[in-house]
């Protein structure tokens, strides 16, 4: 570029005096140099000269008033919150209360309330730096009356053995309300007049029970190479179901006796061994979430001995996943198989270890829908960007369960579709996802989750 | 005073006799431009403090403003704190510096900087960490007690923010803004000790619990170091005097009576617009200005407010990085037409962004690049409500500032930045180059370019800043001058062709004879794709008799 070939401001303090009423008057005496102006003076009142708003604006802006007025008015609450957090730092004073001066160890209050259950209400200990190495330990108890309790805890490693990671888990949980929606592929049809096997009948119909779980659990997770994970498993698991007392009771539409372990419990210990490989990250610095590209693969195997008696099986599954990157934002394609079997027959293996589907595995479906000896879901998500804290996503799932490997067919497919956003934070850290799904059989899902839809399916809930 | 009072009534009868008239009723009095504003008058007690709301902030300005504003259905009157030249007086919030004299590389390489800095003076000694924002910082103080703010790259971000942090600081400082002492500066960890009465501080600066070295480590293992283990870090001087928090976006500040204008309708502020965009300066909240309440150093016992804009480290693309974000510079953060728009295409509509990338530079963020740049379509992370306002005259000052510079000056800024890599300095001073020129493209298009007007006897003369940026070619150039007298009865008219190098002169203009010769002289230009007209004020000076300018109009 060039030097300014001369000086665009002459530097002679003018005086100019001319007030035009865009200052305000004076307050104080004029103790700097008098000759001069104080600002709105500085173009001697020049634009005094221009020309007044039209009418039309000024009675559009009149006919304006009031929506402003409600627009401001309902989010005067959010606004208020905001100002709060801001004007006393909420956020600090949280951590002051609930965690150390470190950070590092501190409580996590927890409440909710669901219709039907009323009120539950806990917390969870997080130590996120135990010994110095970032190992890990969590206690969560959460109580919502006699059958919705949750006391649970674990622990791992952290960098201290790297790349080796050990995990200890142990919890007790009872639920309330669990599904039970049959055995089968079957269609939700009138509830029966009388009570169904469900091993023989296909037929379909919401039903609900308690569940209480006590489970350890161990585990040892080895970093081979870069993203190739090996993880050897082990736990004891002790199982007990009984009728809800707060909807339809299983027993009142399925033969208690057919359902393997409904009616003495489960007790059975497991061995597992998954290989994943995690190629999963960020297509660049630049995009918001934390995959946007790569691919995984994790296959599992376990074998369950039943401690009560009961003929051993083996649980066995697939996960397959690959992110292509379309453009920045990100605006990506996700595909993903998702596939998990038992071994024994279904007049061995208890109820609840034959893979299920519906909830966030086959959207559109109620949770646990579908259940049975094999279940197979396949998942095409597009994902786009609305904001960088936030994504817009339209998916189709379509899957089934089936009675053996040999049964799988593409005949009688589940399929569901939806639309959801998901949230997170500047940290690519997932906040929330909520969607709205359908399916070909009808209705209408709507679900918030707190995880992402795309995690790994955990082995046991 | 009663020649002007004269002007004004001479201006409201021709106005109120020409239905449309053809020159615009707005007329100046007869004196020379003001180069100086007085608002350094005494403010006796600190005014009120601005807290910093980061959250409201965001809030108010960009989730609910956006809404309540497009039902306010705004008028945009022209910005205030202009003088009849229309250009900004110095005053506490700017002082004209480049093209106003000659700032030499070196004199831009040092900025605002006065002394050595605190590099030569270890150990620092930690005194609490950063208040308000959200980036890793601490306050320190040099072995000579100086105190500072200290704040780091990240680990996955060498160079990025502390880099960009100075470099647009020097810029800024050169444009004429007020902005603290920043340098960069390397120091072990060995070398940052720990003061015994060091506290952590909450987002409004208040004092929380006491600063432990495990809260300092733990603090440290985020920042990124080089490969012998020492931090860069950008080291700002603690500014003199009472903080009083970031200006309000609009509005004045409540106490100080020399707070005369609304910030929204300020001409420093507006013009901020073009210069922002240049070093894509996206990063607006209200922790990014600062007021400090200062003694006046002629009268000690005397005080006023000093305006600052602080915290470079989100410029030069760098927000994209640091936030995953390659709309930054785009679209707001939240941003309601872009939302709809995605929502409604699902995100196939073609986008601005991320389509050409920088090198992979250590100090270079991917998405500071001129290709794709778009001075006019240019968005900060929050809507700000000066900007909201500024019009094209405003962004046509700052363009004029961004133009001044010439690629050394650019150069020595970005060397400031102290990058490991010869190859960053290249780079970042070619895109601002290449950005410059776009900005210049752009909003010389939008406002007749002429500039440095000057009077004699006979002519008047002016520089077309499209013809000295080669934007427009000489030969292609025609002015159309007609002059007026004070109540805008033609007097006169002549067509001149443009200069090929230096200024254009008219030949012998018509001017008024009456009173001091009030004369308005329109300039129409016009050339291939452009045609736009500037309104030249003269008048003779009552001491010497000679012609002069007293005010240009650009419309």
């Amino acid at each position: 570029m060039k030097p300014h070939p001369r000086p665009l401001l002459v530097r002679a303090a003018g005086v100019v005096c001319l007030c035009a009423g865009v200052t305000r008057a004076d307050p104080g005496p004029p103790p700097g140099p008098v000759d001069v102006p104080v600002p709105g003076q500085e173009n001697g009142g020049a634009d005094a000269n221009e020309p007044s708003e039209s009418t039309a604006r000024v009675i559009a802006r009149d006919a304006l008033f009031v929506p402003k007025l409600v627009v401001e008015t309902v989010q005067l609450p959010f606004q208020g919150a905001v100002y709060l957090l801001d004007r006393y730092q909420l956020e600090d004073l949280y951590y002051r209360t609930f965690y150390n001066d470190h950070r590092t160890v501190g409580v996590i209050p927890t409440a909710a309330y669901q219709t039907g259950y009323g009120l539950t209400a806990g917390g969870e200990l997080v130590a996120t730096d135990v010994l110095g190495e970032h190992e890990h330990a969590t206690l969560d108890a959460l109580y919502g009356g006699a059958y919705s309790e949750v006391l649970s805890g674990w622990a791992d490693s952290g960098h201290r053995l790297d790349p080796l990671v050990l995990r200890v888990d142990a919890d007790f949980t009872r639920r309330p309300r669990d599904p039970f929606y049959g055995i089968g592929n079957g269609d939700l049809g009138p509830r029966p007049q009388m009570a169904v096997d469900p091993l023989t009948s296909d037929t379909a119909y919401a039903t609900y029970l308690r569940y209480q779980e006590l489970r350890v659990a161990a585990s040892a997770d080895v970093r081979v190479i870069d993203d190739v994970h090996v993880i050897g498993r082990a736990a004891a698991t002790e199982l007990a179901f009984a009728d809800s007392a707060v909807a339809t009771p299983v027993t009142a539409v399925y033969m208690p006796d057919d359902l393997v372990g409904f009616e003495h419990g489960v007790a059975h210990a497991d061995g597992e061994l998954e290989l994943r490989w995690d190629r999963r990250r960020p297509a660049s610095i630049l995009e918001s979430t934390q995959h946007s590209s790569g691919w995984l693969a994790s296959g599992f195997a376990a074998r369950v001995h039943q401690l009560d008696g009961g003929a051993d099986f083996t649980r066995y599954g697939v996960d397959l996943q690959d992110y292509i990157h379309l453009g920045f934002g990100p605006r990506m394609l996700v595909v993903r198989v998702l596939g998990e079997g038992v071994t024994g027959a279904v007049d061995q293996v208890p109820f609840s270890e034959l893979p299920w589907l519906g909830g966030d595995f086959l959207r559109g479906y109620s949770f646990e829908r579908f259940r049975d000896r094999v279940a197979a879901v396949g998942t095409v998500q597009y994902v786009w960007d609305l904001t960088h804290v936030c994504n817009a996503y339209l998916f189709v799932d379509a899957g089934r369960v089936y009675s053996s490997l040999d049964a799988m067919t593409p005949d009688h497919l589940r399929v569901g579709y939806g639309i959801g956003i998901d949230v997170h934070g500047e940290d690519r850290g997932f906040l929330f996802q909520g969607s709205i799904a359908s399916s070909i059989d009808g209705g209408l899902m709507l679900s918030a989750a707190f995880n992402p839809i795309l995690s790994q399916r955990p082995r046991w809930r | 005073m009663s020649a002007m009072r004269e002007m004004i009534v001479v201006a409201a009868a021709a106005a109120s006799c020409t239905a449309t008239p053809a020159v615009p009723s707005v007329h100046f009095p007869n004196a020379p431009p003001v180069t100086l504003v007085d608002d350094h008058r005494d403010v006796p007690h600190p005014p009120e403090i601005t807290l910093n709301l980061n959250h409201y902030s965001f809030y108010k300005r960009t989730v609910i403003g956006p809404i309540t504003r497009a039902l306010e259905l705004p008028a945009s009157p022209r910005a205030l704190g202009v003088n009849a030249l229309d250009d900004v007086p110095d005053s506490t919030w700017f002082t004209n510096r480049i093209g106003v004299r000659e700032l030499s590389p070196d004199e831009i390489r040092t900025g605002p900087v006065t002394d050595e800095g605190p590099e030569l003076h270890k150990p620092w000694t930690i005194r609490s960490t950063k208040p308000g924002g959200a980036e890793l910082g601490f306050v320190i103080t040099d072995a000579r007690g100086i105190k500072y703010l200290m704040k780091f790259d990240s680990a996955d971000l060498p160079e990025l923010e502390t880099g960009a942090h100075v470099v647009v600081n020097r810029l800024l400082w050169a444009c004429g803004y007020n902005v603290p002492e920043d340098v960069i500066a390397y120091v072990r960890p060995s070398e940052l000790l720990l003061a015994p009465d060091a506290t952590i501080k909450d987002g409004l600066g208040r004092t929380t619990q006491p600063l432990d070295r495990f809260g300092v480590d733990q603090r440290l293992a985020d920042a990124w170091r080089t490969p012998d283990g020492r931090l860069r870090v950008m080291v700002s001087r603690w500014l003199a005097g009472t903080s009083l928090g970031g200006a309000p976006v609009s509005g004045v500040r409540a106490g100080d009576p020399n707070d005369r204008l609304a910030h929204e309708r300020r001409r420093d502020l507006r013009g901020q617009f073009p210069i922002f965009a240049w070093v894509d300066h996206v990063d607006l909240g209200t922790e990014n200005f600062l007021d400090m309440w200062i003694d006046d150093p002629r009268h000690p016992r005397r005080h006023y407010v000093e305006h600052y804009r602080i915290d470079f480290g989100k410029t030069l693309g760098v927000m994209a990085s640091t936030n995953h974000y390659p709309q930054e510079g785009h679209v707001y953060s939240v941003d309601y037409p872009d939302i709809a728009r995605s929502l409604v295409t699902l995100g196939i509509a073609p986008r601005p962004w991320g389509h050409a990338l920088a090198p992979a530079l250590t100090g270079v963020a991917p998405t500071f690049v001129a290709d794709g740049f778009d001075p006019g379509a240019w968005h900060p992370d929050t809507p700000y409500a000066p900007f909201d306002e500024a019009d094209r005259f405003d962004k046509f000052w700052g363009a004029r500032l961004v133009a001044r510079f010439t690629r050394d000056q650019i150069h020595a800024a970005v060397e400031a930045g102290r990058f490991s890599d010869p190859r960053a300095v290249e780079y970042l001073t070619d895109t601002l180059v290449a950005r410059q020129h776009a900005t210049e493209a752009y909003w010389f298009a939008r406002v007749n370019p002429l500039v440095d007007f000057d009077a004699d006897d006979e002519r008047l003369c002016f520089d077309d800043l499209a013809i000295d940026a080669q934007l427009a070619a000489a030969d292609a150039t025609r002015y159309d001058v007609t002059s007026y007298d004070a109540r805008m009865r033609p007097l006169g008219r002549v067509a001149v062709a443009a200069s090929p190098s230096g200024p254009t002169c008219t030949p012998a203009l018509a001017k008024a004879t009456a009173a001091d010769g009030y004369t308005i002289v329109k300039i129409a230009t016009s050339r291939a794709g452009f045609s736009g007209e500037t309104y030249v004020h003269l008048a003779r000076d009552p001491s010497s008799g000679a012609w002069r300018v007293i005010g240009v109009w650009r419309t």
